[in-house]
């Protein structure tokens, strides 16, 4: 069931809603204690908002709280569409 | 018995904290690093707890640099005995909960603390069975909360005054913790709070591409506008005041009682300072009550997002840049705002360029040089200068990320974005409250021995005779002058030792440039006459007083401009015009001046906080660099000023020198870069 495609959350499309799927690879400790104390988890609903004037700082919204993320970190995360079943 | 509160940011914290304190706030300060913690007491059935406001944490893990997570994790270790109450936010359960599942596994003492059940609008049957429901997976007491409502607090006590500890069987493992999330939110009804809707279509506003960053320039420019208005109209009444209390009567009923040069000292030297010291209080108060507006309606937060982009050239996170806007009211409350940052060589690198963002006792130096200099166009330059400290922090902040602080890596950077909220005047007004007291009580400190000091120096010469304070004979003046050829670059000439001697006075807090200036420059000018008649204390304060209602009264509310107006300090001047323009060489000299004001190291106090953030060493690096960058530019604007082609020159020069430095620092930065994060385990990588 998982033939959907996974992106990074740097290419995601504005508005549109995804799940996360997992974290990068190579990622330290201290990078995924981070990334899980802002509630990325795997499963939950996240939305890219907007990017900012330079387009290297992302507002997404995850669940129904709003973060802000750099480009580096938002290359950590995968996304995977949201499967129109189910 | 010791109760700590225990959660992440936003959590609502100090809301409980103050419910079950009826508000017995007090500042304490942790072990070595002062991290701002209230600390307080409450009864339950006669027995008196403790209870301890922790700051404000994302994790627990001992991963972090972080001084707000350092101070808890160390407090954490120090107080195993302490019942925690972990605030969680309702609508945020699922990262919240992860913070709960560390703590537990900590074995710690845990009360868990739902909060803000009034957001989500649930049927109370409903707020019981997730209550049932988290308490059963976590096995701890769960109380369900609204600080808003002040629902909860009775419940609350009984769980504190019942509290058994339980052993826990959870695992510690992230993958497990992250499953007993899922077990739990699952079972929620989807929740969404009421301000979303209305924070979607702000954000529309706020973070628009094209309008955001004009709005902010036009925010912070309204923001110093109703400070100088509130500046102006207080400023004058509270002067005559200061000066009658804290000088005119000392020197009237003290006098035959003292040495002359012991009255001096007090009435002149103290009394004076805090005459003008006092004169500050309406700025302080008036800037952080409007920064605390922006900071708590979530407005910052949003300008910390738009501002990012530079903040990444700098190498900072985006946090900074928060910090460094509240610099803009005091330098120190700025290195404070520091702690949230993770990196120690963030915090010193913020602070490295924190001095140009000009803070509330700059500005009234501004005001009162500007106006008397440049007349109706005073105004826009104080925002020039405004605008310039800014533009050379960044620049400042670029050139030291690629040399000093050269360092490679940047830390992951992820911020919350609060939904947008009322703010709560009266904790805004109290905190400001408080700033004023801290300001008072570090004038009691630092400012009045140094005062006092100043003033003996500025008042004998070295062969022991007592001299007017605008004489170039006092052992101030005599130094002032023998410092004074090394500024002739910017534009200070041999005879202008009153300069220096206000560059010096500087050094100990801003406000004393223009008090300084006020006296050496303008003895004459400024002298009353009503020293001959007996005129009695109260009488005097009485037309004071009427003299101010008349103001008030009379003022043009709605002309925000006209500011000139009702500046006591202003009078007389065409003559102040006519001195100033001599001795500095005309706008040229003035402004340099000016120049060097605005970017030279922060003041005593600012330079202690930073001390405190950073250490004594960085406290000092911090102070010199600022004075060399204010000597380089003022005197690069002087010399462009007076002479083309001579700025060409220096130009040339400037550029060789800071070429230099960027190199040696680069050196220096790329030696020390291992060790000045050594604390900070960013690469340690733990198989998971």
């Amino acid at each position: 069931m998982n033939d959907l495609a996974t992106i990074f959350l740097s290419k995601a499309k504005l508005g549109k809603t995804y799940y996360i799927v997992r974290f990068a690879n190579n990622l330290s400790f201290y990078e995924k204690d981070r990334l899980l104390s802002y509630g990325f988890f795997e499963g939950n609903s996240l939305k890219v908002l907007r990017k900012s004037v330079f387009g290297s700082t992302f507002q997404v919204r995850i669940s129904d709280y709003n973060l802000v993320l750099r480009k580096k970190e938002a290359n950590m995360i995968v996304l995977q569409e949201e499967s129109n079943e189910s | 018995m010791k109760v700590s509160l225990l959660g992440y940011p936003n959590s609502g914290k100090t809301s409980i904290f103050n419910l079950l304190t009826k508000q017995n706030k007090k500042v304490a300060n942790f072990s070595g690093v002062t991290v701002d913690s209230a600390e307080g007491s409450f009864n339950i059935d006669n027995t008196s707890y403790k209870i301890i406001d922790l700051p404000g944490i994302n994790s627990l893990s001992s991963f972090s640099d972080s001084k707000d997570e350092i101070v808890v994790s160390k407090y954490i270790q120090d107080n195993p005995d302490d019942i925690y109450l972990n605030i969680v936010d309702i609508t945020h359960l699922n990262r919240n909960l992860l913070l709960t599942l560390s703590a537990i596994t900590k074995k710690m003492k845990l009360i868990l603390v739902v909060n803000m059940i009034d957001m989500v609008k649930l049927p109370e049957d409903q707020i019981n069975s997730i209550q049932k429901n988290l308490a059963e997976i976590l096995k701890v007491p769960v109380v369900m909360f609204s600080a808003k409502k002040k629902a909860g607090v009775d419940n609350l006590k009984k769980a504190i005054k019942n509290y058994q500890y339980q052993e826990t069987t959870l695992e510690t493992s992230t993958t497990e913790n992250i499953k007993i999330i899922k077990a739990i939110t699952q079972k929620l009804p989807k929740l969404v709070s009421k301000s979303t809707k209305a924070t979607e279509f702000l954000d529309k506003i706020f973070l628009n591409k094209i309008i955001s960053i004009p709005l902010f320039l036009v925010v912070i420019y309204t923001i110093l506008l109703i400070t100088l208005n509130i500046h102006i109209l207080f400023s004058g009444f509270i002067d005559t005041l200061g000066a009658i209390i804290f000088v005119d009567f000392p020197n009237k009923y003290l006098a035959s009682y003292l040495p002359e040069i012991i009255l001096i000292i007090i009435a002149d030297g103290i009394g004076g300072g805090i005459q003008t010291m006092l004169t500050f209080i309406p700025i302080i108060f008036s800037l952080f009550f409007l920064l605390g507006i922006l900071e708590q309606s979530g407005y910052m937060a949003r300008q910390a997002f738009i501002a990012d982009g530079i903040m990444q050239k700098l190498g900072l996170p985006g946090k900074a840049f928060i910090a460094l806007t509240m610099g803009l009211g005091c330098t120190a409350a700025c290195s404070s705002g520091c702690r949230t940052l993770e990196r120690e060589s963030d915090r010193r690198l913020s602070l490295m360029i924190s001095p140009t963002v000009s803070c509330s006792a700059k500005l009234p130096v501004y005001v009162y040089l500007c106006f008397i200099a440049f007349g109706s166009m005073a105004l826009n330059i104080v925002f020039l200068l405004y605008f310039l400290g800014i533009a050379f922090a960044v620049i400042n902040g670029i050139f030291l990320s690629k040399s000093l602080f050269n360092r490679g890596k940047t830390l992951p950077f992820i911020m919350d974005l609060p939904d947008y909220m009322m703010p709560n005047f009266l904790y805004i007004f109290k905190n400001s409250l408080r700033r004023v007291k801290n300001f008072i009580l570090g004038l009691g400190k630092i400012i009045i021995p140094m005062v006092a000091v100043l003033t003996f120096l500025s008042s004998v010469s070295f062969k022991g005779e007592i001299v007017p304070i605008d004489s170039n004979k006092s052992m101030l003046a005599q130094v002032s002058s023998v410092i004074t050829p090394a500024l002739n670059p910017m534009g200070i000439d041999d005879d202008n030792w009153q300069a220096t001697l206000s560059i010096i006075t500087g050094f100990l807090a801003k406000e004393m440039v223009v008090a300084t200036i006020d006296a050496v420059y303008f003895p004459a000018v400024n002298t009353t006459a009503n020293t001959e008649e007996e005129i009695s204390i109260t009488e005097e304060i009485s037309t004071a007083i009427n003299d101010f209602k008349d103001q008030v009264v009379s003022r043009n509310y709605l002309d925000i401009f006209d500011i000139a107006s009702s500046y006591s300090l202003l009078n007389n001047i065409d003559s102040k015009y006519k001195i100033m323009m001599d001795k500095f060489n005309g706008y040229a000299g003035l402004f340099a001046f000016l120049l060097f004001v605005l970017i030279y190291s922060p003041c005593l106090s600012a330079m202690r906080a930073i001390a405190i953030e950073i250490g004594a060493k960085w406290a000092w690096i911090v102070g010199i660099w600022s004075t060399f960058n204010a000597y380089m530019i003022a005197t690069w604007f002087y010399q462009f000023a007076t002479g083309f082609s001579r700025g060409l020159v220096f130009s040339i020069i400037f550029i060789i020198v800071y070429t230099g430095i960027f190199f040696i620092f680069k050196h220096i930065g790329k030696k020390n870069a291992n060790i000045w994060d050594s604390n900070f385990v960013f690469s340690k990588k733990i198989p998971d």
